[in-house]
């Protein structure tokens, strides 16, 4: 069909439905949790409609038979049906699934496991990213999410989730309600959420409801796993780099469960028997949730979980040892009480940390000694409050931040003279507290549901603090230095007509904090930055619309996307990273703009998933003080990402389910600075980063295949065997340049000779999970 | 600083190496939009005449030989000393230098690099006009190349904290030379000095900023510059016995020292994903330039090793 002819027929769609004007059913489905189950599927008899909730777990539907109607709705394998015998007026339904209280059994359309809605906002299970093949076998949740449309990080040692144009620093990564600030772990490769402990993600590609906000660009919202109320659940697998438990037991049946889970990898060991390298880099986690509910109404839960990655090497013997620990903890108590069906408040008290130390000793043959350390420090503690029925939202958040950039520790000693020098530099210690409040309500007028919203945010940087290079002006403790107050719409409006779903999204997104890296890449020095005097937050306008066609089996996206962004801040050209000065000074200010498209198709059937989407984005820059003043394209530009995951359950049969999994990506080349020209100062042949992200590198594409099979042992006990080959085809996907000065001026004249870098080749792994209920 | 980003480098790169599948050679062709800088440079001290280069940059993944360094001609450089004495300095080509005004600029700090097939050009002082830089004046430069106007003001900072002492100490039948000296406290002093053997021109050794040494006993080892004939011998780091050695003690002020630690860092990135890619901005009042203007004031030890 052309476009035109689309146009048409989806013209005469709207203006047929409009003149018949027949009742509508307006429906709300809830998971068993409570929560708004997007992506439901709902099918409608006699008409053979099949139509999804949205966003906020709504579906709208006006059947042309208005008798004997039954509405089957299904959704993460549990289903119920309602039946309505003759459908005289508008009529409002609510439903609640719930898997041990089906109030009927009807048949399963199927049990799908990713949703997206138009504007991209995607709901995923743990139990769908699992299923794709990963690096080393390890099913990183935060990983996995690089393969959604819309997100242009692609290779495995960057760290976040850029989205749509924006930068990773501007997409907010949650878990149950506490925001991570360093969720990567080893360079972004892995991440501190152990794959067993999540139960889902909602993602939000942008113009997200007004209950987010903090960051610009979108949200990744994952779920905690809600432990095993009834029967115990006990997981133990191993593999290639990894060995992991989980564990979750009721101690009070339906009252008290127990809830943990420990992963550690040997990584390092995989390093050094492949490359004989004296390097050490490995990581661990382990997660404890306690929870307590009472009659359904009431769910109180305690959790911490800690992470922490290192990498050390010896070098030269022992009498060089130096090395990076980079431990973080994130813990929180919540509590969520319905008041009736349709009222629920939540409440989530929150601590986080994360505390990055780079080491290094030397022992000279002379007997000089020289220690040097560096690091940062992250502190928040929270909390947010939600309050939500049918049709509205409000609540409250309230954030204090102490954030160190850096320190750095200094010894040396030398024999022949009488002093040691030593000294400790650290740089301010930053104290702020953000402080939000939000409201959302959604009406529904014929087919359309519109969601308006604000957001009112508060941010200020207090004391103690001394402002830079000024002695007279110090800030007592408590005093506010500077701060920032804005209220920011939200408004989001569907359009529902079986088999299409049109979505309009629109607003502001402030983000009061912003992620400073001293590097190319991600380093344990970077840092977040609160908003201060010198530094303003940074704002985002997002116009996004989109529509949906979807069917049963399938449904097919097109999203558009035009963002605009000020205030954005990045290190000033001649930065030299020195913890005797204050980052805040060292930045210049800019803006950027955004646009594209992003186009997703899924299919899904009990045999056979497949999931792909396309996304064209172009992300640009300008800042009066970087690359001469003129426009730029910005770390995150990258035209053409595609993904494409396909599984294929091959045979499902007492001997075995086995299943085949493939995920193929490929993209543009990432942006690299490399230098621009030679140029003659002091006395020396230099050369210069004059032009920025002056060099895209070769495309990115990869294919990764995974084999399982999943028995089951008797005793509700299942055992999982999973054969995965990454980069299946060797691609040698440039990871890093390294470039190098080489030849003598005045006789073989000098040039640069570039060595590129590749991290993974075709890299097998296998891993053996136990199931026991 | 510095060291920790040094072994960081390595760290980084040995990470990076034992993940490594495979490394190969690259070939790169950064994208060069239309405009181009202009390098322009200059310095001055006690005792010697303003000195500025001007020259056009090289792309950067050509092969650089000094014929391919272009240098800008008939521009006009102007030096105006306290706001009082405008001198229109002139152009000279090295290659053409005698006598007296060989002498004079082959002492001159930071604008050699040794060897230089082609003719290297500069703008001074006239012949007839030799005015050298005192401690504590201000000189400012206004530049006219390329159709653009560049200019900057500098002034000269106090006399350094002298040496005090030199010691050679033999190594493997040669010789470094340590330099004892002890900084005063609560003094922002930057200092750099310079190596001169011979006739060879001098040539820039190490540079410090005054915050990791304020008040201690120090010791500095004193090498050959690094733009030294000798920088790719075996030992370049070592004098030779009966060198006469010239060395020039200098103070400077923060902003040389923050664009020579901005030219090193920018060092650093070529190599190192994991730095940030420095430009070094220098004190010219422009962003289509690269460059800068070093004042110094130096003493100047001599020592004969034995």
């Amino acid at each position: 069909m052309t476009f035109k002819g689309f146009l048409k027929l989806w013209s005469s769609v709207v203006v047929v439905s409009v003149a018949l004007a027949q009742p509508c059913i307006t429906g709300k489905v809830y998971d068993s949790s409570g929560e708004p189950a997007i992506g439901a599927i709902v099918k409608v008899y006699p008409d053979s409609l099949v139509l999804q909730t949205d966003v906020d777990g709504k579906f709208r539907v006006c059947p042309q038979n208005n008798k004997h109607l039954v509405i089957e709705i299904s959704y993460f394998g549990s289903a119920t049906d309602i039946r309505i015998p003759v459908l005289k007026s508008d009529t409002i339904v609510e439903v609640r699934i719930n898997p041990q209280v089906n109030l009927k059994p009807v048949t399963i359309v199927h049990k799908r496991t990713i949703s997206v809605e138009p504007g991209g906002i995607t709901k995923i299970s743990m139990q769908e990213l699992s299923r794709r093949p990963a690096l080393l076998g390890i099913r990183e949740p935060i990983t996995q999410l690089k393969s959604i449309g819309g997100v242009t990080t692609i290779s495995e040692s960057q760290e976040g989730l850029a989205v749509r144009g924006t930068a990773p620093e501007h997409t907010l990564i949650l878990l149950d309600g506490v925001p991570l600030y360093f969720p990567g772990r080893v360079f972004g490769m892995f991440s501190m959420l152990h794959p067993e402990i999540v139960k889902e993600v909602a993602f939000y590609p942008g113009a997200f409801p007004a209950r987010y906000g903090g960051r610009l660009g979108a949200i990744a919202e994952f779920s905690l796993h809600p432990g095993q109320w009834a029967r115990r659940k006990i997981s133990f697998w191993t593999g290639t780099a990894t060995t992991g438990l989980f564990l979750s037991v009721p101690l009070r049946r339906n009252l008290l469960n127990l809830t943990s889970a420990i992963r550690y990898s040997y990584l390092g060991r995989l390093i050094k028997a492949l490359h004989k390298t004296p390097l050490t880099a490995d990581f661990a986690d382990a997660f404890v949730q306690l929870g307590f509910r009472q009659k359904d109404r009431t769910l109180i839960r305690w959790w911490v979980l800690t992470a922490s990655d290192w990498y050390y090497q010896s070098i030269r013997n022992d009498s060089t040892v130096g090395g990076v620990v980079n431990p973080g903890i994130a813990s929180a108590l919540s509590v969520k009480h319905k008041l009736d069906e349709n009222k629920v408040i939540k409440s989530t008290i929150f601590f986080y940390n994360n505390s990055s130390r780079v080491f290094y000793r030397k022992i000279y043959e002379d007997g000089r000694f020289l220690s040097i350390a560096t690091g940062t420090f992250h502190y928040s503690a929270g909390i947010n409050t939600l309050y939500k029925n049918k049709s509205s939202e409000l609540g409250f958040q309230i954030e204090r931040l102490w954030i160190r950039p850096l320190t750095e520790e200094l010894k040396f000693y030398q024999p022949v003279l009488p002093d040691t020098l030593s000294f400790e530099n650290k740089s301010q210690l930053y104290h702020a507290w953000y402080k939000a409040a939000f409201f959302s309500h959604t009406f529904d007028v014929k087919r359309f549901s519109i969601n308006v919203g604000l957001r009112a945010n508060y941010f200020a940087q207090i004391g103690p603090y001394s402002r830079p290079r000024s002695d007279t002006f110090v800030f007592r403790s408590n005093e506010v230095v500077a701060d920032y107050f804005a209220v920011v719409p939200r408004l989001r409006i569907t359009y529902t007509d079986t088999p299409f779903q049109f979505v309009l999204g629109t607003g502001i997104a402030w983000q009061p904090i912003h992620k400073l890296s001293q590097g190319l890449v991600t380093t344990p020095w970077d840092f977040w930055l609160p908003a201060t005097a010198n530094v303003k937050p940074s704002y985002l306008y997002d116009f996004a619309p989109g529509l949906k066609i979807f069917g049963n089996k399938f449904s097919l996206g097109i999203d558009l996307f035009y963002r605009y962004l000020w205030n954005l801040y990045e290190f000033k050209q001649d930065y030299v990273p020195s913890p005797g000065v204050l980052p805040e000074t060292e930045l210049t200010t800019g803006i950027g703009k955004a646009y594209g498209i992003v186009i997703y198709a899924i299919y899904e059937t009990d045999k056979i998933s497949i999931n792909a989407n396309y996304t064209f984005s172009r992300s640009l820059r300008y800042f009066s003080q970087l690359n001469q003043g003129l426009p730029f394209l910005a770390d995150e530009d990258r035209p053409h990402v595609a993904n494409l995951f396909a599984s294929y359950v091959v045979q499902n049969k007492p001997s075995g389910k086995w299943t085949v999994s493939l995920k193929f990506v490929v993209a543009s080349g990432r942006l690299l600075t490399v230098p621009s020209y030679w140029f003659i100062s002091s006395a020396k042949l230099k050369t210069a980063f004059f032009w920025r992200n002056n060099y895209r590198m070769p495309t990115y594409h990869r294919l990764d295949v995974s084999v399982s099979w999943l028995k089951s042992l008797g005793h509700r006990t299942d055992l999982e065997v999973v054969f995965t080959l990454y980069n299946a085809y060797n691609r040698k996907n440039i990871h890093q340049l390294v470039i190098d000065e080489k030849g003598r001026f005045i006789v073989t004249g000098r040039y640069l000779r570039t060595e590129a870098y590749t991290l993974f080749p075709i890299m097998p792994a296998i891993s053996i999970k136990l199931n026991m209920k | 600083m510095m060291l920790l980003q040094t072994f960081w480098r390595v760290s980084m790169i040995t990470l990076v190496m034992g993940l490594v599948a495979c490394k190969k050679e690259f070939n790169i062709e950064p994208v060069y939009p239309d405009s181009e800088p202009i390098i322009i440079e200059g310095n001055i001290a006690t005792g010697k005449p303003p000195v500025v280069t001007i020259s056009l940059p090289v792309p950067a993944f050509d092969t650089v030989k000094p014929e391919d360094v272009r240098f800008v001609h008939n521009a006009k450089v102007i030096a105006i000393r306290e706001n009082i004495d405008t001198i229109v300095l002139v152009e000279y080509n090295k290659d053409s230098l005698t006598g007296l005004l060989w002498t004079l600029f082959n002492s001159m700090l930071a604008i050699h690099f040794t060897g230089i097939e082609t003719p290297l050009y500069f703008y001074s002082v006239p012949k007839n006009r030799i005015i050298t830089g005192q401690a504590g004046e201000t000189w400012k430069f206004v530049i006219y190349a390329n159709n653009r106007i560049y200019q900057t003001s500098v002034k000269i900072p106090d006399r350094p904290y002298p040496l005090d002492s030199l010691i050679p100490v033999p190594k493997q039948g040669r010789y470094y030379i340590l330099a004892f000296f002890k900084d005063p406290p609560y003094v922002k002093d930057y200092g750099i000095y310079y190596t001169k053997y011979w006739n060879v021109p001098f040539c820039m050794g190490r540079y410090w900023s005054d915050r990791t040494i304020d008040g201690k006993n120090w010791i500095w080892k004193i090498t050959p510059g690094t733009c030294a004939d000798r920088a790719h011998e075996t030992a370049p780091e070592l004098f030779y016995s009966e060198d006469r050695i010239e060395i020039a003690w200098c103070r400077m002020n923060e902003e040389d020292y923050e664009y020579l630690k901005e030219l090193d860092n920018a060092d650093d990135a070529l190599d190192n994903p994991f730095d940030y890619p420095t430009l070094p901005t220098g004190n010219l009042s422009s962003n289509t330039s690269i460059g800068h203007f070093f004042a110094l004031n130096c003493q100047y030890y001599k020592l004969d090793l034995p």
